[in-house]
């Protein structure tokens, strides 16, 4: 009992101190971290109003990464530095799948974010993280940008079918707010976390979430923009996606599976019957057989079911797993036969 | 288990107060996520009551380790046609949903499986306003649960049902838990709202720093319970002096119709002193200490009357009943020392063949009544298909019997017994001049007035061609025969009844009330065709209000739900053939669902100015006096 209360008591003393130590370092790495985020201001979007914006500063020769928005249309971007210090800019490079954009300034500046893998920071869930970003304009004229403070929340796996692209950095701050895209996402010592993406809803619960894209993700495109690198063409990226949507959009071989009609605004993918003699009898796949995932993907509803399917090769058999009599079943659907690769 | 001194080393090694925080966040959730699970709600819905739903994945956790799992409602309403389970290992179940808590938001499933981590609970004892609170999920795409760090905010709130936390509260944890340090479950994150009690209330406050969680304490409480069905919050069935939550003392207006309250005898004017112990000051404490109370519930509440406590228990309930008007089947006539005195039976009634013309009625299943009044009330107590105990007086002899009562007639019956004439020496009607009637209102009144006084009938009478003397030629010897005054009245102008006269037929009917004997039970508003809409209008605005409705070629519109003081007698007069008799039926159906007597009387060719009309009335008029 002495023995623990002394402990308690020990503890509590170096914490305190640990705490009166720590002050003084937070304060000064965010003001550090704050030289290093710029706000953006640039007319463009419908009626080219005026926008604003973040950005972080990534080289000494006034490189500055954001996110793509309406802003960086006008001619001229301009950039107010935490010095209060006006500047107008030009794009140099965009990754329009990612949505990120590398502009410059004529500045030389050593307020500098490091992206290099040893002076960023390794975060895990539960590490404490501040987001800096021009959120809602609240910054005005030479004012600093905005700091608030979080854990980092998790990360979120790659999405099934998505193309690599989505921020992976989940934060419990909100930072999902207007203008604060681009903004920066560091730890305590004042290290790069990420860059705050654009608001975002996920998709499933409809529900905003705040993300961030994690400086391994954004790393190389960076590198590439400043050594003036060839980078992927717009118009083309636009092409492969509707084509990629149209391809999702074909007609599906069911190979003898009747789905029960799609008439609610979620039809479960209930099996509504099977063709005899078909792959999907020959599974064992049967009427009022609830399907809930085809491979690795769920499927909570018949539109989900769909394009599931449709995303599959048709020569390999599907692997479906089914609720049936209050059972999961899994089953192998063969691939059709003579299909060609 | 971290030591303290392993927090000590890794602050003083690392320097960092933050990393070792999230070293201990990392801990505390380490512990608390195999009991975390990922739910599915497969095909549901996207809307439920018309709003919509919280859709996609959502968190739940474990409360029992045979499979027992608890979550938030929000996710799961709208009847998915199927949920699954993944558990903290990756095992698939299907997971079936057992029960609701209403009350708290919170549903109850079961997954085939044994021997899963159970996670601690943090006893309530421990929970103290700024320990940290840490937020876990596992609704997003995340291999890890997601966590989100604050503080507890406030106990007790939700009227008690919950935890405060500024923890990011949201879809992607509703249903899983919110811990502390040690990774012990303080409680299940549900959207709540102090002031609302709909599904979706308080998903407004989503991230905001205002999240809720049920402590997981109550949830494995109650957990026994909970695997029999569904829980609700319970009622005790009384309406307040005020609604104002903060000033007292707190008194009884109303108690509802066979609830809780009614039944342990609680009335209006009782003063709440305490419930459960809890001293009731405002109304606020009252709803605290009833909010955390599921239907099922025993409470024990104390009231003051008149300077007495007096204490009962009593079982709190899910749902009130609507009150249903029964049917014995007498008019009573006559009050005496001993009880009410039995005027009619009424064949084929409940009262037929057990009580007599004449019998004296002291008593309904024990509670003495010696006015009409108390009677009523007594009466009022029971439902259609109750059975009733009389005690009765008949000449020198004192006999109880017993009936069952009946639902309230649907149709006005053909044969109505007749009322005696009154005396010879009986004062005479008041004249339309006495009544300060205006010059073109028709009067039809009977000769002399009995002892129970007369019945009215406020008759508004449709636009244009209305011929007094057929009117008068029509209802005379149903007035008479049943003792009713005709107060018929056009209106102003050709156009019909205009909202404006609405006061003028207020300052007649008072005149009227004021100054005519008339009998307090049977009094209506007649209406047919164009004027029924301005009869229903009367009827709504009147003071006192009518007790009866009659209606020609108009169906009743809806009314309020009526408790026993406020049910509505209402009539329609059917023709022959009449195109509206299944819209009438309906109307008339749900007028009764809410509690009113609803009846049809059919005619021949319904007319104001018909003899046989005005009689099916006079008939229906006395029934406006029957128990």
């Amino acid at each position: 009992m002495i023995r623990s209360t002394a402990l308690a008591g020990l503890a509590c003393g170096c914490l305190a101190l640990a705490a009166r130590a720590e002050e003084t370092p937070i304060q000064e790495a965010l003001a550090s971290a704050a030289k290093r985020v710029v706000k953006l201001y640039g007319a463009g979007g419908l009626g080219r109003a005026q926008g604003y914006g973040t950005g972080i500063l990534v080289t000494s020769e006034g490189h500055v990464l954001t996110v793509l928005g309406p802003l960086l249309e006008a001619d001229a971007p301009r950039a107010v530095l935490a010095d209060g210090r006006r500047l107008e800019g030009r794009l140099v490079a965009v990754d329009p799948a990612r949505q990120w954009a590398v502009l410059k300034f004529p500045v030389q500046t050593s307020n500098v974010f490091s992206l290099e893998e040893d002076s960023s920071a390794p975060v895990e869930p539960g590490t404490v993280v501040f987001a800096l970003s021009n959120l809602f304009n609240i910054a005005a004229g030479n004012e600093p940008v905005s700091v608030q403070r979080g854990v980092v929340a998790g990360f979120l796996a790659a999405a099934p079918r998505g193309d690599g692209a989505s921020p992976t950095v989940l934060v419990d701050a909100v930072t999902s707010n207007p203008g604060a895209a681009g903004g920066a996402l560091v730890d305590s010592a004042g290290r790069l976390v990420g860059m705050l993406a654009k608001e975002r809803r996920d998709e499933a619960s409809g529900a905003w979430i705040n993300v961030a894209y994690s400086v391994a993700q954004f790393r190389g495109f960076v590198r590439s923009a400043i050594a003036g690198e060839a980078l992927p063409d717009p118009r083309e990226s636009a092409a492969t996606s509707r084509s990629r949507s149209a391809r999702a959009r074909s007609p599906i071989d069911f190979r003898g599976l009747r789905m029960l009609p799609d008439v609610l605004d979620r039809t479960p993918a209930y099996v509504d019957g099977v063709e005899s003699g078909s792959p999907a009898e020959a599974a064992g796949l049967s009427a009022d057989d609830l399907i809930l995932y085809v491979g690795e993907e769920m499927v909570h509803d018949l539109a989900e079911f769909e394009a599931a399917v449709a995303s599959l090769p048709a020569d390999k058999p599907w692997s479906i797993v089914v609720l049936r009599d209050g059972r999961l079943e899994t089953v192998s659907v063969p691939a059709r036969s003579g299909a060609k690769p | 288990m971290i030591s303290p001194c392993w927090i000590l080393a890794s602050v003083v090694l690392s320097a960092g107060l933050d990393e070792a925080r999230a070293a201990a966040f990392r801990s505390a959730v380490a512990r608390v996520s195999p009991s975390v699970v990922r739910l599915d709600a497969v095909g549901a819905s996207e809307t439920v009551a018309g709003r919509p739903r919280g859709t996609g994945p959502t968190t739940g956790l474990v409360v029992a380790s045979d499979g027992w799992i608890v979550s938030s409602s929000y996710n799961l309403a709208g009847s998915p046609a199927g949920i699954l389970a993944t558990l903290a290992d990756g095992r698939r179940l299907p997971a079936l949903v057992i029960a609701e808590d209403r009350s708290r938001r919170l549903t109850l499933l079961k997954v085939d499986a044994e021997g899963l981590a159970v996670p601690a609970a943090a006893p309530s004892s421990d929970r103290k306003v700024g320990q940290w609170a840490i937020a876990v999920g596992r609704a997003l795409p995340t291999r890890q649960p997601t966590i989100s760090v604050g503080i507890v905010s406030a106990l007790e709130r939700i009227w008690g049902k919950a935890v405060q936390t500024d923890a990011k509260v949201s879809p992607a944890n509703y249903g899983g838990p919110l811990v502390d340090l040690e990774g012990r479950v303080i409680g299940v994150l549900v959207p709540l709202s102090p002031t609302s009690d709909s599904l979706a209330a308080g998903v407004e406050w989503y991230d905001a720093g205002i999240g809720f969680a049920v402590p997981f304490e109550h949830v494995a409480a109650i957990l026994p319970r909970w695997k029999k069905g569904d829980l609700a919050p319970g009622l005790l069935g009384v309406r307040y002096e005020s609604n104002d939550l903060w000033t007292g003392p707190v008194r009884i207006a109303e108690t509802a119709w066979r609830s809780p309250a009614a039944k342990a005898g609680l009335k209006r004017g009782d003063r709440l002193a305490t419930i459960d112990g809890r001293s009731i000051d405002r109304l606020a404490d009252a709803r605290r200490a009833l909010a955390v109370k599921y239907a099922g519930d025993r409470v024990r509440v104390v009231v003051e009357r008149k300077g007495s406590e007096i204490e009962r228990e009593l079982e709190l309930v899910e749902e009130l009943p609507q009150y249903r008007r029964a049917y014995l089947g007498i008019v009573l006539g006559g009050e005496g020392k001993q009880g009410v005195r039995v005027r009619e039976v009424f064949a084929g009634s409940p009262a037929a063949g057990k009580l007599e013309v004449g019998d004296w009625i002291t008593a309904v299943a024990g509670r003495p009544v010696v006015e009409e009044h108390a009677f009523a009330e007594a009466v009022a107590c029971f439902a259609p298909g109750d059975p009733v105990e009389l005690s009765l007086r008949r000449g020198e002899k004192t006999l109880d019997v017993g009936t069952t009562l009946a639902p309230f007639p649907v149709e006005v019956p053909g044969d109505v017994p007749a009322r005696s004439a009154p005396a010879a020496d009986a004062p005479p009607s008041p004249a339309a001049a006495a009544l300060g009637l205006p010059k073109d209102t028709v009067l039809v009144a009977p000769a002399r007035v009995g002892p129970e006084g007369l019945g009215i009938v406020f008759c508004l009478l449709p636009p244009g061609a209305v011929d007094g003397a057929a009117l008068r030629k029509a209802w005379m010897q149903t007035c008479e025969q049943r003792a009713v005054l005709l107060v018929a009245i056009a209106p102003a102008g050709k156009e019909g009844w205009q909202p404006g006269e609405l006061e003028r037929l207020q300052t007649t009917w008072a005149a009227v009330l004021a100054k005519a004997p008339i009998d307090a039970r049977r009094t209506a508003v007649l209406g047919a065709a164009s004027s029924a809409g301005p009869a229903e209008a009367f009827l709504g605005t009147a003071q006192p209000r009518p007790r009866g409705l009659a209606l020609l070629s108009a169906a009743p519109s809806p009314w309020p739900a009526a408790r026993p003081d406020s049910a509505l007698f209402a009539l329609y007069v059917r023709g022959k053939n009449d195109p509206k008799a299944a819209a009438i039926a309906s109307a008339m159906e749900s007028l009764r669902a809410d509690g009113h007597a609803a009846l049809v009387a059919a005619i021949d060719v319904p007319s104001l100015s018909d003899p046989s009309t005005a009689a099916a009335i006079g008939r229906w008029m006395e029934l406006l006096a029957v128990y």
